[in-house]
This record gives C-alpha cells, sequence and structure tokens, in this order.
C-alpha cells in the first residue's frame, strides 16, 4: 500500500498555474525525488503535502487517509528546509527538542529522545550551543535531527544540500541515504541537481512546467527517458530530429533530417512516416581515428576538453555539434584538433523519442 | 619608503590613499575623525557642556531675596528626596511612564503584527497612516483630546445625551487623561520598533514550527515572540524615555493636578526661578531613568532568549 498518494493535485497561485494534475505513489520507506528545473512544481508540490498551502483540485493520501484540510501542525511530518530554518533563539537541544514539547512528551523521555537523534546523526555533545555558532553541515545535521526525532510519518527535505560546499555536499548525499534507510522513513526529496537525484534516489519523479513527465528508477530515467525534457534535463544527450523509415520486430530505422539512418530499439509501436527524435548519450558514442568505418559516421574533431577523469569530445558533422565523452584511458595524443573521425554507437544505445507534433 | 602607509597595500586602495592624501592634504587615517568631528563639536557644545554646567548649578544654593548663591551641597537633593510632595511626583511620572510604555505595547504588536502580514501598497499606507499623528503638531494633537474628554467634551455629551451618563465624568486632569494622550503621541514609535523586527524574523521558522507541530497559538508564544524580543525592547526604551520626560501633554491634560517632573522642573525655573533647584530635578529624573532603563536591559539580556540580542 501506498504511504503517500497524490491524485490529480492542482495548484493555481493568482494567474499562474503551478501544478497541473499530479500523480504520484509513494511506498513505505521509499526515498524518492522530485527532480525539475525551478518554477516545475517540486517545491509547491512539497508544501502542499506538508500542509504549508492547500490544493485546489486532487486528493492528498498519507497513511492511507486523506489530509485535505487538516492543517500542518497536525499531520506529523518531519521536514528540512533548505535553509534548514533553525530557531536562532534556541540551543541545538532545544530546537530538536521543539517538536517533542509540541507533543508534550515528558522531560526524561524528551532528553532521551534528543540525544538519541544527535546520535542518529553522528552529532553528539553539541546540545548546548546556538545555530548560529554551527558550521553549514553541522545545522544541517540538527535539521535533520529535528525532522526525525518527531518520528514523522514521512521525512521531506527541501534541497537540502544545496546550501554546502561540494565537497561536504557529496559526503552527505551518502549519509543522508544512510541514516534514511537506518530509519526507514518514507522520504520525499526535492532538488534540481540531477547528480543528487540519480545517486540518492529509489525512484525520481521528473517534473516540468507543473506536470510530472516521468517517474522511475535512476537507471531507467538515464537510460529510457520517456520524453525529449527528460532525455535533455537528466543528462545530456545528442539529439537528431527525423521520421520512421520503418519498424520491424522491435528494431525501428529512423532517417533523420541530416539524411542519416538510424537503428534504434523500442517497444512501442511506430508507424512508417511517425516524426520522432532519436537521443544519444555521448558516452555512448564510441570515437574512432579512421573516418571509414562501417557502420559509423564521419565527423570533424573540432575540440577536445580535457576534463580529469573523462575527456569530451566536440565534433562537427553535416553542420552540427555531436558531443562525445571518453573515459580517460590509453594516450590522448591521437585525438587530433581538425582530423577526420568516426562517431558510432551500438542501436541499443539509441533512445527514440516522440517528436513535437 | 612610506612607512605610514599598513604592509602593502592593494593598486586600488593605494590608489584611493593617495587620492585622500593629495586632494586633501590630510592623512588617511585622520578621515573617519574629521567625518565624525561637526557632529561631535555639535554634542559637546550643545549638549555634553550645557549639561555640564546644569549638573553643577544643581549643587547650588538659591535665595528668593539673593537669587542663586554660587556654594557648592547637596541641599536641593536632599529638599527633594526629604518632601513627599516631590517624591509623589517622581513616582506619579514612572507610573505614567511605565502605563505608556506597557499599553503602547499591547495596543501596538497585534498592529506591527498585522502590519508584518499584509504586503506592498498596503503596508505603505498602513504605515503611513500610523505615523500621521506625528504630522500635526503635538499641541494641537492634545487640545484635540480635551474636545474628547472636557466636560461637555464628546464622551460626556453623548453618555449623557444617550442616557448612560447621570453626572458628567471627570476625564480631564486625570491620570488616565495624561497615559490616554501620551500613548496617542508616542504609540507609532512602538509600532516602527516592533514592525522591523518582525520583519527580521524569517519566515520559513514559521512553517518548520507549524511541521513540528505548533499550533498558531503556540508558534506565536514560543517563535514570533522570543524573536520580537529586540523591538520589544527598543520600542519600550524610546517609548519611556519619551515619556517620562514629556511635558506638552501632561502639561495640557494632567494640568497642576497631575504634575509630573518635567511640570515641576518647568514650575521651578520660570514661577519659582529657582535654577538650582529645577537641575536637581531634572538630574534626579535623567539618572533614575538611565537606571531604569539599564537594569530593563540588563534582565531581558540575562534571560532566557538573551541570545536574540546579540
Amino acid at each position: 500500500m501506498a504511504d503517500l498518494q497524490l491524485t490529480d493535485i492542482r495548484k493555481i497561485f493568482d494567474t499562474f498555474v503551478a501544478l497541473r494534475g499530479v500523480s504520484l505513489e509513494i511506498a513505505r520507506g521509499e526515498f524518492v525525488t522530485l527532480l525539475g528545473p525551478s518554477g516545475c512544481g517540486k517545491t509547491t508540490t512539497l508544501n502542499l503535502i506538508a500542509g504549508f498551502i492547500e490544493a485546489d483540485g486532487g486528493e492528498i493520501m498519507i497513511g492511507g487517509r486523506p489530509v485535505t484540510g487538516i492543517p500542518s501542525h497536525k499531520r506529523n511530518l518531519g521536514m528540512v528546509f533548505q535553509n534548514y530554518a533553525l530557531f536562532p533563539h534556541l540551543t541545538v537541544f532545544d530546537n530538536i527538542a521543539f517538536g517533542l514539547k509540541m507533543r508534550r512528551v515528558e522531560r526524561a523521555e524528551i532528553a532521551r529522545r534528543v540525544d538519541r537523534a544527535l546520535a542518529l546523526v553522528r552529532m553528539p555533545g553539541l546540545e548546548r550551543r546556538y545555530p548560529k555558532q554551527l558550521s553549514g553541515g553541522q545545522q544541517q545535521r540538527v535539521a535533520l535531527a529535528r525532522a526525525l526525532v518527531i518520528e514523522p510519518a514521512i521525512l521531506l527535505l527541501d534541497e537540502p544540500l544545496s546550501n554546502l560546499d561540494a565537497k561536504l555536499r557529496e559526503e552527505m548525499r551518502v549519509e543522508l541515504r544512510e541514516i534514511q534507510r537506518e530509519v526507514g522513513i518514507t522520504t520525499v526529496f526535492v532538488t534540481h541537481d540531477q547528480e543528487e537525484a540519480l545517486v540518492m534516489s529509489d525512484r525520481i519523479a521528473v517534473m516540468n512546467c507543473g506536470m510530472v513527465e516521468q517517474v522511475g528508477t535512476p537507471a531507467e530515467i538515464y537510460e529510457r527517458p520517456a520524453t525529449n525534457f527528460v532525455a535533455q534535463f537528466v543528462g545530456e544527450s545528442n539529439c537528431f530530429r527525423g521520421h520512421v523509415e520503418e519498424s520491424r520486430e522491435g528494431v525501428v530505422v529512423v532517417k533523420t533530417e541530416e539524411g542519416l539512418i538510424i537503428r534504434a530499439r523500442s517497444d512501442r509501436a511506430w508507424r512508417p512516416g511517425d516524426r520522432v527524435q532519436v537521443a544519444i548519450r555521448p558516452e555512448k558514442i564510441q570515437v574512432g581515428e579512421s573516418p571509414n568505418r562501417p557502420g559509423a559516421i564521419a565527423a570533424v574533431l573540432e575540440r577536445v576538453l580535457y576534463l580529469g577523469a573523462s575527456v569530451r569530445c566536440l565534433a562537427r558533422f553535416h553542420q552540427r555539434k555531436v558531443i562525445a565523452s571518453l573515459p580517460n584511458v590509453g594516450p590522448l595524443a591521437r585525438l587530433t584538433v581538425g582530423a577526420e573521425i568516426s562517431l558510432g554507437w551500438s542501436e541499443e544505445d539509441v533512445i527514440l523519442l516522440p517528436g513535437d507534433a | 619608503m612610506s612607512s605610514s602607509f599598513p604592509a602593502m597595500p592593494s593598486p586600488a586602495q593605494a590608489a584611493r590613499l593617495v587620492l585622500v592624501r593629495t586632494r586633501t592634504g590630510v592623512k588617511p587615517y585622520l578621515t573617519p575623525w574629521l567625518l565624525v568631528l561637526p557632529a561631535t563639536l555639535m554634542f559637546v557644545a550643545l549638549f555634553l557642556l550645557p549639561m555640564l554646567a546644569l549638573f553643577v548649578s544643581s549643587f547650588h544654593g538659591y535665595d528668593p531675596n539673593v537669587g542663586i548663591i554660587r556654594v557648592l551641597s547637596v541641599q536641593n537633593y536632599v529638599k527633594f528626596v526629604s518632601d513627599p510632595y516631590y517624591r509623589e511626583a517622581l513616582v506619579r511620572t514612572l507610573r505614567i511612564a511605565l502605563m505608556v510604555t506597557i499599553l503602547s505595547g499591547l495596543l501596538g504588536y497585534p498592529v506591527a503584527y498585522y502590519l508584518n502580514q499584509v504586503g506592498g501598497r498596503t503596508r505603505t499606507y498602513l504605515t503611513l497612516a500610523i505615523l500621521s499623528p506625528l504630522l500635526v503638531s503635538l499641541v494641537i494633537r492634545t487640545f484635540g483630546w480635551l474636545i474628547i474628554l472636557g466636560p461637555n467634551g464628546v464622551i460626556n455629551f453623548l453618555g449623557r445625551g444617550l442616557g448612560i451618563l447621570g453626572a458628567p465624568l471627570k476625564l480631564m486632569y486625570t491620570e488616565g487623561a495624561v497615559i490616554v494622550g501620551t500613548i496617542h503621541v508616542y504609540l507609532p514609535f512602538m509600532v516602527l520598533a516592533l514592525l522591523s523586527s518582525l520583519q527580521n524574523i524569517d519566515p520559513n521558522l514559521y512553517q518548520a514550527a507549524s511541521n513540528l507541530g505548533a499550533d498558531p497559538l503556540r508558534r506565536f508564544v514560543h517563535v514570533t515572540l522570543p524573536l520580537s524580543l529586540p523591538g520589544i525592547l527598543a520600542g519600550s526604551l524610546i517609548v519611556f524615555s519619551l515619556s517620562v520626560s514629556s511635558f506638552v501633554t501632561p502639561a495640557i491634560l494632567g494640568g497642576a493636578r497631575v504634575k509630573v517632573m518635567a511640570y515641576l522642573v518647568w514650575e521651578e525655573d520660570l514661577v519659582m526661578l529657582n535654577w538650582p533647584f529645577g537641575a536637581a530635578i531634572a538630574f534626579i529624573l535623567l539618572v533614575i531613568t538611565i537606571a531604569i532603563m539599564l537594569i530593563y536591559h540588563r534582565i531581558l539580556e540575562a534571560g532566557r532568549y538573551g541570545v536574540v540580542f546579540q
């Protein structure tokens, strides 16, 4: 049974339609990320779940019960805010104890549970400090402890890592996920950082313009994007427009506007003449030294960008830029700018998407 | 070698330093001092020196037949402390100022709270409305209260006309009248001080409190109120210090029946011509006011939420 269920949620702010029918089911203990650009409605969705705003349509069920009309302070949810929103006038102890005091838990029990929460977020011994005496990373742990100590039905995370520096952010991704598994709490995580979403989530809901474009595991989202937007937003793609020439037994032959013939695999039923887009991830493209390789296209290498762990090749093919990403193994000298090269890929790595019209 | 510069100024700093030197011909480290010099001179000449003169004169003697006697004695202070007439005026003054402060806080908080909730144009208009009493002369505003509170004023007229009151209520020349009139004058200061502290509270904190299970009342008690303490402190210090020394409003609405310290000073200086004693009264009020304000500040800072003042 779904622990959190959104059914056709709609929200309008004055004249701006923020959500146009969002549906999502999240199972108990699952870590689901709402991923999308700013203004896509991911934070609005989170605020609706938290009860800070009311939906204009649709239904939210938490633990099988509809929560429409229930004010946020009665929903028993834990939330970590982007700026942590720690109470500046309270010590770390009192910040974490806040939710327990509101629930009229007795003092000895509060002390016990605050201790346990601080141990859980690996930060014991700072109970008497005030928030402004803590580093960003420490503040974030306190915010997490404060949200978890009340044993909420669902944990809501609103871009909690975006204010940390890069190194700490990567550490916290792993640690946050470990803590979440330890507690086994159903979690909704909001971010615009695709890497964060891919690393942390059980499933990702990619949102755009107030709608969910696709829901799936990180691998599904990356390997099999369902829409053009998902293909563009999550990771990079080389896109070609074209139409279906032939479709037989799961193999689709596409002719692009450049006249290129690309073969792709697809479970969907395509008919000859359908407008389509073909997307190929940069790292799925093999670069060959000689321009004449069977099954590959010839292109001119324009630039080579050295990224340390990988190398990006910008090549030109029929007035179009094609990006290929190679792992940094072997000598790089063979990549000469201006040389003719070949670009190849295998047909199972080709992503086939419906065209615009 | 230019040893007057601190170690290796950046090119931009160096350019600025050179610029200041060449344009004004003064050394750069003097600049801040020169900038505050005019204000400092004015403060010293027009406030500090007269206060010092006043302090010295409060120890002088006075004889109605001779005038001021230039001796040094504490007789003025002894006279004040030993006479219940003066002591009562001091207590009355502090009581009125305290009531004005508390009541403006209670009246002003909801207004500031509401102003903080509304946005944009509404807030601008409402702020203007709150400031509007300050646009009218203090004397005119206070005479307005005469029309309302007088024996044939609005309240008595309506009360008797509607048969609610038998005999006219005596509203003028009471402490109540002074308190009401003074609140009217100083309420805007309280509202503005409270508003600025409420505006500094991160709105996410309300959501966080709500999310953690605090209903609107407990959210106010545990988050809004403690975080607005700096505004409460600033507002009450301003209102208290202004109303403890106010003269026009108590003089018009309280008259000779509700004598406050400022009224006593005026009486000694301009009616009795006993300037040394007037100076002593002024100093007693000043010292007590400063002491009360310091103690109040200390209490709040030492309190549970002292951290909000840092």
